[in-house]
């Protein structure tokens, strides 16, 4: 949640703090701050319109200090959220502040939010880290490695991402910290590729302590409000049943604008009333994906950290050569080869393979070739889904 | 109108989302266009680089995130100042509340756009709009009358007579 105006920030956190069932408060900052434009915000509040988020660098310490003021605690912890890939300005600002819990890192940060070349902005968060390790003593990252683009995008490499970027983390002095999934386009295969994202997480995050956190659909989202309330629900089940310590959910505006105060606390609502209903997992079961998503995975990690000792480093190297590659990302300095295909069971498979180490045909539909009715579609999938059946889908 | 015709796709510096743009390069290339895009966070200065070395015969400024009037009105102004005459027309989602669509439109008119498209019917009208180019060249475009309230409308200071 994140509004450019002191009060109205104030007012929003506020009311989720007075929430009777565990919340964390966030800070999403507005986008001039995302490319590190701190004199743009301040302006265009004072023309009298808004901005999509909070200016937490434009504003003092000590502003940011008061608006937090008897909300914060060890009861309502809040974290910041910001897309930067050049983060020390927010990191400074933050810590100054009083925070310690933010979001990103090295590439979840920079391809999906900048043009910015991959090589600053590793050198940044290497930087940022250690500066919040150093400042704080819980200093906690969330990776955003398990959203990137929001959609489309296969889990073996969101998977991947979060567990690359939770070693770089560590190895640059953070000891606390939480890896991210977004829900996709099916249950199954999201229940496994939250067990692999444990499984890796546990191979090469043993000494560090993390948990695993999971994101409502990140992509296009259903117009309807009850296809939206549909999705929203459907997500906190996800989360109840793969065990996920912490759920970030969107509202029913999504689809539409920047939600109210009201609508974030209906969402809060919603999600966390359906995450205390039993399970009732039965049928549908996920083996086959976990083992096909931990397979993929594994290879991704295992081929980027060979590259390199330096977990930066080897990031830049296997982007360089497409051995990790985006589907559909702009950013220069993703190879933009490999594509996503929705399948017939409804799950996110590779398209196109481009240079990514893994089993299966290199050539699929290349994203030139895709056409725009067929990029609608699968952009649309869960939109239609939902928008249809609204609150009746489920698992 | 030279054919296939050049559009240069761009969206506002502080807007990283990429969908948009991935989506409306492949609309304008399957509408006779060739498409040379500057992805996301685009900045000013190279849209005028852009422009300048190579003039497109239409700009394309596509944002999503609630910055795009704000980033719309910045890319116009230094167009102008740098003598860059271009049809240009902007989309998505403007500022952060669809409400305001109807005021927006007015404005960036009123400033120079050729078209402005925002909610659902966006990409119907502008393949209307595309058409209309082919055949009579982007600039000959006349944009309906925006339909706002006066006083929806503070794009100047609204004078009124005691
Ligand atoms: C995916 C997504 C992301 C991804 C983007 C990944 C990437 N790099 O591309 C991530 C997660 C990183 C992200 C980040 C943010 N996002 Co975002 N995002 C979305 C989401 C869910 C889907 C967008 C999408 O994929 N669209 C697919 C394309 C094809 O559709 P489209 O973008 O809507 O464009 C269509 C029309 O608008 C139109 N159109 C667009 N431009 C033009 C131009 C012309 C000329 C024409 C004719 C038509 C046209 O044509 C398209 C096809 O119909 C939307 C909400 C939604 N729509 O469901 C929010 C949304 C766009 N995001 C939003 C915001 C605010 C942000 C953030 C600031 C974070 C925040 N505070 O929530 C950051 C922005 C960072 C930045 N610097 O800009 C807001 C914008 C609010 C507003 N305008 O009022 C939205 C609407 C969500 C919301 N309700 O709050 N986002």
């Amino acid at each position: 949640m994140g509004f450019g105006r002191l009060a109205a920030m104030r007012h929003g956190l506020a009311q989720v703090a007075e929430l009777d069932f565990p919340v964390v408060g966030t800070l999403t900052l507005d986008s001039y701050t995302r490319v590190g434009d701190h004199v743009t915000p301040l302006e265009r509040l004072a023309a009298g319109e808004e901005v999509n988020g909070y200016p937490l660098v434009s504003y003092t310490a000590e502003e940011t200090r008061e608006l937090l003021r008897g909300l914060e605690g060890p009861t309502f912890p809040v974290q910041v959220r910001h897309g930067t890939a050049l983060p020390l300005p927010v990191f400074r600002s933050l810590v100054a502040a009083g925070l310690d819990a933010t979001e990103g890192g090295p590439v979840s940060y920079c391809l999906p939010y900048s043009r910015l070349p991959l090589t600053e902005a590793v050198d940044a968060w290497a930087e940022s880290c250690r500066f919040l390790a150093g400042e704080t003593e819980f200093g906690h990252i969330e990776s955003f490695g398990g959203c990137l683009l929001g959609q489309l995008c296969p889990p073996s490499l969101l998977v991947a991402v979060s567990v690359l970027e939770g070693c770089f983390f560590r190895q640059h002095g953070l000891r606390h910290m939480s890896l991210s999934y977004a829900q996709g386009t099916l249950a199954a295969q999201d229940r496994g590729a939250i067990r692999a994202l444990r499984t890796l997480a546990a191979a090469h995050l043993g000494d560090v302590t993390w948990h695993v956190v999971l994101y409502t659909y990140m992509g296009l989202f259903p117009r309807t409000p009850d296809g939206a309330t549909g999705l929203i629900r459907d997500s906190a089940r996800l989360a109840r049943d793969t065990g996920c310590e912490r759920i970030i959910v969107k509202t029913v505006s999504e689809a539409w604008q920047i939600p109210t105060v009201s609508e974030n606390l209906e969402a809060l609502r919603l999600a966390a009333a359906e995450a205390a209903v039993p399970s009732d997992l039965g049928a549908e079961p996920d083996d086959g994906y976990y083992a096909e998503v931990l397979e993929e995975a594994s290879l991704l990690v295992d081929c980027v950290l060979d590259l390199d000792p330096d977990v930066g480093t080897a990031l830049v190297k296997a982007f360089s050569r497409g051995l990790l590659d985006i589907p559909f990302c702009l950013h220069p300095d993703n190879r933009g080869a490999a594509t996503t295909l929705i399948d017939d069971r409804g799950a996110l498979v590779w398209g196109a393979r481009g240079r990514l180490p893994l089993p299966g045909p290199a050539h699929g539909t290349e994203p030139a070739r895709l056409r725009s009715d067929q990029l609608h579609n699968m952009l649309n999938h869960v939109v239609n889904r939902y928008d249809k059946h609204g609150a009746m889908v489920s698992g | 109108m030279r054919q296939p015709f050049r559009s240069l796709l761009v969206t506002v510096e502080s807007d990283s989302h990429m969908w948009n743009l991935v989506y409306l390069q492949k609309v304008l290339e399957e509408n006779g266009g060739q498409v040379r895009n500057l992805g996301a966070c685009t900045p000013v200065a190279e849209v005028l680089r852009a422009v300048g070395e190579e003039p497109p015969d239409l700009l394309v400024v596509s944002s999503v995130n609630g910055h795009g009037l704000h980033g719309a009105r910045v890319l116009l102004q230094a167009l102008r100042e740098q003598g860059l005459e271009v049809p240009c027309v902007v989309g998505g989602k403007l500022t952060t509340a669809e409400s305001n669509n109807g005021a927006v439109r007015a404005e960036l008119l009123l400033l120079g756009y050729t078209e402005v498209f925002t909610g659902d019917d966006a990409i119907a009208r502008f393949q209307d709009f595309l058409r209309f180019g082919k055949s009579e060249g982007f600039s000959a475009w006349q944009a309906d009358a925006a339909v706002v309230a006066p006083w929806d409308a503070p794009t100047r200071s609204i004078v009124e007579v005691y």
